[in-house]
């Protein structure tokens, strides 16, 4: 949902609030694919992702009278996503994996970009521990700043930089490491 | 860089690894029965010093209860499902730390103590002083197959032990190369 | 290098969809949630009739709904319950197989390095 259509956009929103199913239906669908994206870049798993973002939409329900906008509802969205995907995370055993099914995916929608490339990143973004990987999605996925990174995780922004500066250059790292491998066993 | 190949009959040529596991079988002597899971320390204490640590214990009722969960359409999952229909049990645990030897050496010469009886065969030893990597392979065969399999993989910075437990099919083990994000190894062409 | 980096994450992190059925999936559990609001009792509103609430056939008949409504939530919470275990179990499976294919990855590579012949200039002889 883009700024443009902010219009019909809070208009669903009333409705919802209302108590209209199909407007309610209607903001998931516009707004799935946020939350699902976050949710898989967190767990690195289709299923607990669908899982987690579904409970996500189903607290919004909940909660629908406390959205106050449009701006508020991605906000709350995003936080909401990225602080039970942090929850999960902890509670569960759950390290360095790779997002099976996903490469597939991405390449029935015809990336642009080297598929390769773009599959050993979120392979390596998947290593990052749990409130680094959150600030990297948040910037690189959602075009964040430092200060909304903060606002939406809880973080101090200087917290929020010290990881982005740290993930990149462990990330840089780690694929300059690839590459040379590369080069040896070729 | 030393190196020791415990089955002497193979020549110095580049061969698939999977193939090589699979030809040491079929000239493995048959071992008396087949063993159970090892004994593995407990490292509970290193995974709060490692940088990521890969904790698994599935036996037979775990592995039942995922394969449940397997998709089948996924090519991935079919794989998995593939392997570990006929195991009992499959047990890892890896460790990656952010600076040298801070696993116990120790423990992992006492694992592969554990495997140093007449039940296995110790089909792969690779040193590598340069590097300081040590991998070693052992399988523990019945009547033509292999019922066990256990890695020990160690680095400076990162330990890995697999046991898998069960009837193993190392065709299918061996293609999990390239699967799960693991890119696939280049075969170099003999010279 | 930098700015390749962040391009090169910009186009790895690209959203991508949810499953078709994952909008009916929020809908039917959002529904659920819900009617289970619902069957709470409602707090008693002083200066309301609750008509129906004396008469024994009703009171049979919403204890029945009530009794159906814990066996059904129950059935349900185990199997949520069951398919969580089941999603844990598999992708610790999952786990389990990537560090087996690393390992032998490693192992082929460690195999591979040591038959890499030693680079010593071909005499001709």
């Amino acid at each position: 949902m883009s700024e443009d259509d902010g219009g019909y956009g809070e208009d669903l929103l009333s409705r919802a609030l209302a108590g209209e199913s199909a407007a309610f239906r209607a903001l998931v669908v516009s707004h799935q694919r946020l939350v699902y994206s976050l949710a898989l870049r967190m767990l690195s798993d289709r299923h607990q992702a669908e899982d987690l973002s579904q409970e996500v939409f189903v607290q919004l329900h909940r909660n629908l009278a406390s959205v106050e906008s449009l701006t508020h509802l991605t906000f709350w969205l995003r936080r909401v996503t990225m602080n039970r995907a942090i929850d999960r995370l902890r509670r569960e055993p759950h390290y360095a994996t790779t997002s099976i099914d996903e490469a597939v995916t991405i390449a029935a929608e015809g990336q642009e970009g080297d598929p390769l490339l773009q599959r050993r990143l979120r392979t390596l973004i998947a290593e990052l521990p749990p409130a680094a990987r959150a600030v990297v999605l948040l910037r690189y996925q959602e075009d964040l700043d430092p200060v909304d990174i903060g606002r939406t995780l809880k973080m101090p922004v200087n917290t929020v930089k010290s990881h982005l500066k740290r993930s990149l250059a462990i990330l840089r790292e780690r694929m300059q490491a690839t590459a040379e491998a590369s080069r040896v066993s070729t | 860089m030393a190196i020791a190949r415990k089955h002497p009959t193979h020549r110095a040529a580049t061969i698939c690894l999977g193939l090589f596991l699979a030809l040491a079988l079929s000239a493995m002597p048959v071992s008396a029965a087949p063993p159970g899971p090892l004994k593995l320390p407990n490292f509970d204490a290193l995974s709060g010093k490692a940088r990521q640590s890969v904790v698994v214990t599935l036996d037979s009722s775990l592995l039942s209860l995922a394969a449940g969960f397997l998709d089948s359409s996924s090519p991935d999952d079919a794989a998995a499902k593939q392997i570990i229909s006929g195991l009992t049990g499959i047990y890892v645990r890896s460790y990656t730390f952010d600076s040298d030897f801070v696993y116990p050496q120790s423990d992992v010469d006492a694992l592969r103590r554990q495997v140093s009886t007449p039940s296995w065969q110790h089909v792969v030893e690779v040193r590598n002083k340069g590097d300081q990597e040590n991998v070693d392979i052992y399988m523990s065969v019945e009547q033509g197959r292999a019922n066990g399999l256990v890695v020990i993989a160690s680095e400076p910075r990162e330990f890995t032990i697999v046991n898998i437990v069960g009837s193993i099919d190392l065709q299918k083990l061996q293609r999990l190369s390239g699967k799960f994000g693991i890119p696939k190894l280049p075969v170099e062409k003999s010279k | 290098m930098s700015e390749e980096l962040e391009k090169g994450l910009r186009q790895a992190l690209r959203p991508v969809d949810p499953g078709e059925r994952f909008t009916d999936g929020v809908m039917a559990r959002a529904g659920a949630q819900e009617s289970a609001r619902l069957e709470r009792p409602q707090p008693d509103s002083p200066g309301h009739a609750r008509p129906w609430g004396h008469t024994p056939m009703w009171r049979w008949l919403s204890g029945a709904a009530a009794a159906i409504l814990i066996v059904v939530l129950v059935v349900h919470t185990q199997q949520v319950r069951h398919t969580r275990e089941g999603l844990a179990a598999r992708q610790a499976l999952i786990q389990a197989l990537q560090v087996t294919a690393k390992s032998l990855e490693f192992a082929k590579r460690a195999v591979n390095d040591s038959n890499a012949p030693s680079r010593v200039p071909d005499s001709g002889a």
